[in-house]
């Protein structure tokens, strides 16, 4: 039973399971690229025969391949694989962190890659305190232990370095728990409604079912900006939180792409919107300052009955999105023929009459799309990202670098010094730094 | 002087430079004017594109464009990553005092250069962003990513100097190589520079392609991953990175068989970049 434990720990603990495991994902990944995924039904029938369209059904290939079992039981295979493989050499990665590099011998000191040997004309005593300040003075802070007649010193740098794989893999899992959590806690949502209009609700995205936002928001406007040459600048919806639980005042602030709004837990991104076939007109008696708001319909007529003034959109130009850019505007009021006049969207026109002159200023009616995602693992996923990249830090830009220093007693009444060290990466740098140190170590007039 | 006309002279100043280091590979080091001449042309060449780059987004600014990277097409990227590969290069001439690596690396840049500015299909106007390209993530985003993928076509350069020069130690029985082959670095150094550049594309393409990739998606989407081909190709990509670092890590491996990987590495980044984009368009929808 222990044996075959084993065997099972065995496996997952290797990195040839895990190459294959890359090389699988990778693979299958590629083949969902190939093969469009989300389409109806229909189209995998269309394009590929019935009988090839119902192996990848039963494949799992289509619609949902990232999805599909066994992808999702290779990721899983994946995970188990990189939690077995990092607490399998842990340990051993830990023994080299914590290890206490002055419980070494002078004979193993001897097999270091990086090596210098020099005379002192003091006792071993004097010249480890010796030492041990040059040293200290190039950076190396180093611990002192007696041995064998001699002194030895020891200094290192950054030997949690040999720790970044394991941020690196660990981050792999958060980064995965997150996804995970986002999965089962979390939805995608949508909501289209009109300018000044208020929804209580938005509608899930795969069932299509309504879930009660627990607040209310409001539309005031959509805009849509330009560039000088027509191309679209900016979506923006102007809107209003109606939260009485979390503001004492309704919020005003507005959604643009790429500048989503938060708000309990939601997140409001701009995603589309539908120009309606409504428009607000707004009149105005310049004499009087007296104005008129009303939203028309096209040849639908509004009365202003305190004016006596009658009016409507008689005809409209819109491009192939529906937006109008042109309206045929129809007035009348006492004293005079009725007239008809066009404008253009958001302009201001205005017309003379015999008893006043009146502003007139026209504006489409839109509906603004929103996504919504409620995702609480997002934060999960930000964090492994950070993880990862601290991890990639410590694993790529942060060498382990070790220094010894051993004093032993010479014949001739002084000592033999031996300095040697060694670093995990970037071996070629840290030659350097070493012959530099040594040279150092010379140039003191007691070393030779 | 308009962008364009610099960016166009950027052309002619790399296929200069990548002569250059051609000619030092066949001639020999010796001559020490035409290996000045070269890095020289090849420093000019990258502070031509550099005033070119500057200038385009000066031009859009004027336009009226407002905010405005200048990555944000086929074309301007292409420049950006010839770009890189001319800057990368110059900082592994400098660090391994060696010219003939010149011959691996500026090919590329005035091959992606070249593409840029004489493929009919791209369109070179100056166009200002769409909403959802409006912003810093997805910039830094571009950026890390081409300068990731810089480092990836230098690894590539390498790799292929790598195999050419093996190929030529193992037909010879010589371990420097011989003719052409021995003025190229010992194939420990070049081994070394393999690695080193892959390790450093990959950082970047971790941070640049694929985190800040999703923190822009989740700001301009509210979905961070969706699996759309180029996310997929992006970690198809990292993938095969990533499994060249753990067999060179965890089992030793060197040599041709990281020298190959290199090379399948780079044709699954060219696939991601450009593949992607033209041969699964017509599937998918990405924009
Ligand atoms: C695709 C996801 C993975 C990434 C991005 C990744 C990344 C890394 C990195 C960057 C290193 C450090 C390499 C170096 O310092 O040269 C490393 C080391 C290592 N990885 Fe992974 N890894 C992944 C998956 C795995 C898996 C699934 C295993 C499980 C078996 C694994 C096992 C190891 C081992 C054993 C080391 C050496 C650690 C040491 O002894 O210090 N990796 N990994």
């Amino acid at each position: 039973m222990t044996k075959e434990r084993n065997q099972v720990w065995r496996l997952f603990a290797s990195v040839k399971l895990a190459l294959w495991l890359i090389t699988l994902l990778a693979a299958s990944s590629i083949l969902g690229t190939i093969i469009p995924q989300h389409k109806a039904p229909e189209y995998y029938i269309q394009e590929y025969g019935s009988e090839l369209a119902r192996l990848f059904q039963v494949m799992d290939i289509v619609p949902n391949m990232y999805g599909s079992w066994w992808f999702v039981a290779l990721l899983v295979l994946f995970s188990i694989n990189l939690i077995v493989c990092s607490l399998d050499r842990l340990p051993n990665t830990w023994r080299m962190v914590v290890l206490d590099n002055l419980e070494t011998t002078p004979e193993r000191l001897q097999k270091m890659p990086l090596k210098a040997e020099m005379q002192i004309n003091e006792e071993p005593a004097a010249a480890g305190e010796r030492v041990r300040r040059l040293l200290a003075a190039a950076g190396w802070k180093t611990a002192a232990r007696d041995k064998e007649g001699g002194v030895l010193l020891f200094s290192q740098k950054g030997a949690w370095s040999r720790l970044g794989a394991y941020i690196i893999h660990i981050s792999i899992l958060i980064i995965f728990i997150g996804a995970l959590t986002g999965s089962v806690f979390g939805y995608k949502a949508s909501i289209m409604f009109p300018e000044g209009e208020t929804v209580e609700h938005l509608f899930d995205r795969k069932t299509g079912q309504p879930i009660p936002l627990g607040f209310r928001l409001h539309c005031e406007n959509f805009t849509i900006g330009y560039y000088p040459n027509n191309m679209v600048r900016d979506y923006r919806s102007d809107v209003i939180i109606i939260d009485p639980e979390m503001f004492a005042e309704p919020l005003r602030t507005s959604i643009r792409v790429n500048h989503p709004l938060k708000h309990r837990g939601l997140t409001f991104y701009q995603s589309s919107y539908q120009p309606l076939n409504e428009f607000l007109i707004k009149v105005q008696n310049t004499k009087t300052g007296l104005e008129r708001t009303a939203m028309v319909s096209p040849r639908h007529q509004v009365t202003w009955e305190e004016e006596g003034v009658v009016f409507g959109v008689t005809d409209t130009m819109a491009d192939r999105m529906g937006r109008v850019h042109e309206f045929r505007i129809w007035f009348d009021s006492p004293g005079a023929d009725p007239s008809t006049f066009g404008m253009k969207d958001k302009q201001n026109v205005t017309v003379q009459r015999p008893e006043a002159d009146y502003s007139f200023y026209v504006q489409q009616r839109y509906a603004t799309g929103l996504q919504v995602a409620k995702d609480p693992g997002v934060w999960i996923v930000y964090l492994g990202c950070g993880l990862m990249i601290l991890g990639l830090y410590v694993a790529f830009m942060i060498t382990h670098r070790r220094v010894w220093a051993y004093l032993s007693p010479a014949d001739n009444g002084g000592s033999k010094l031996l300095l040697c060290g060694g670093s995990n990466r970037n071996k070629a740098s840290f030659d350097q730094r070493f012959k530099e140190l040594a040279q150092r170590l010379r140039q003191d007039q007691a070393i030779n | 002087m308009e962008s364009a006309q610099l960016l166009n002279l950027t052309t002619f100043a790399y296929l200069a430079s990548a002569i250059l280091y051609v000619a030092i590979l066949i001639f020999g080091t010796k001559n020490k004017t035409m290996g000045l001449i070269a890095t020289l042309v090849t420093m000019g060449a990258l502070l031509l594109s550099t005033m070119g780059i500057l200038l385009r987004w000066n031009e859009a600014f004027k336009l009226g464009f407002g905010y405005y990277a200048p990555f944000s097409n086929m074309y301007e990227s292409l420049v950006f990553f010839a770009w890189c590969i001319a800057l990368g290069y110059l900082v592994l001439e400098y660090i391994y005092k060696n010219q003939t690596l010149g011959a691996f690396a500026m090919p590329f840049a005035f091959v992606a250069q070249a593409f840029a500015e004489y493929w009919p299909q791209w369109n070179q106007d100056l166009r200002p962003l769409l909403p959802a390209l409006q912003s810093n993530w997805l910039i830094a985003h571009v950026i890390a990513s081409f300068i990731g993928y810089a480092a990836f076509a230098i690894a590539f350069g390498m790799a292929v100097m790598y195999l050419a020069k093996a190929r030529n130690v193992d037909r010879s029985g010589n371990p420097d190589g011989t003719g052409l082959f021995a003025t190229l670095p010992p194939l420990k150094v070049i081994d070394d520079v393999i690695y080193k550049t892959i390790f450093f594309g990959f950082v970047l393409f971790t941070v640049g392609g694929l985190i800040f990739g999703a923190i822009w998606a989740n700001s301009a989407w509210g979905t961070y991953w969706s699996w759309d081909p180029k996310e997929t190709w992006s970690l198809i990509t990292w993938f095969v990175y990533a499994a060249t670092l753990h067999v060179r890590y965890t089992r030793g491996w060197s040599g041709k068989k990281i020298a190959w990987l290199a090379v399948l590495g780079f044709f699954s980044t060219v696939f991601t970049y450009y593949g992607v984009n033209f041969l699964l368009s017509g599937l998918h929808s990405y924009g």
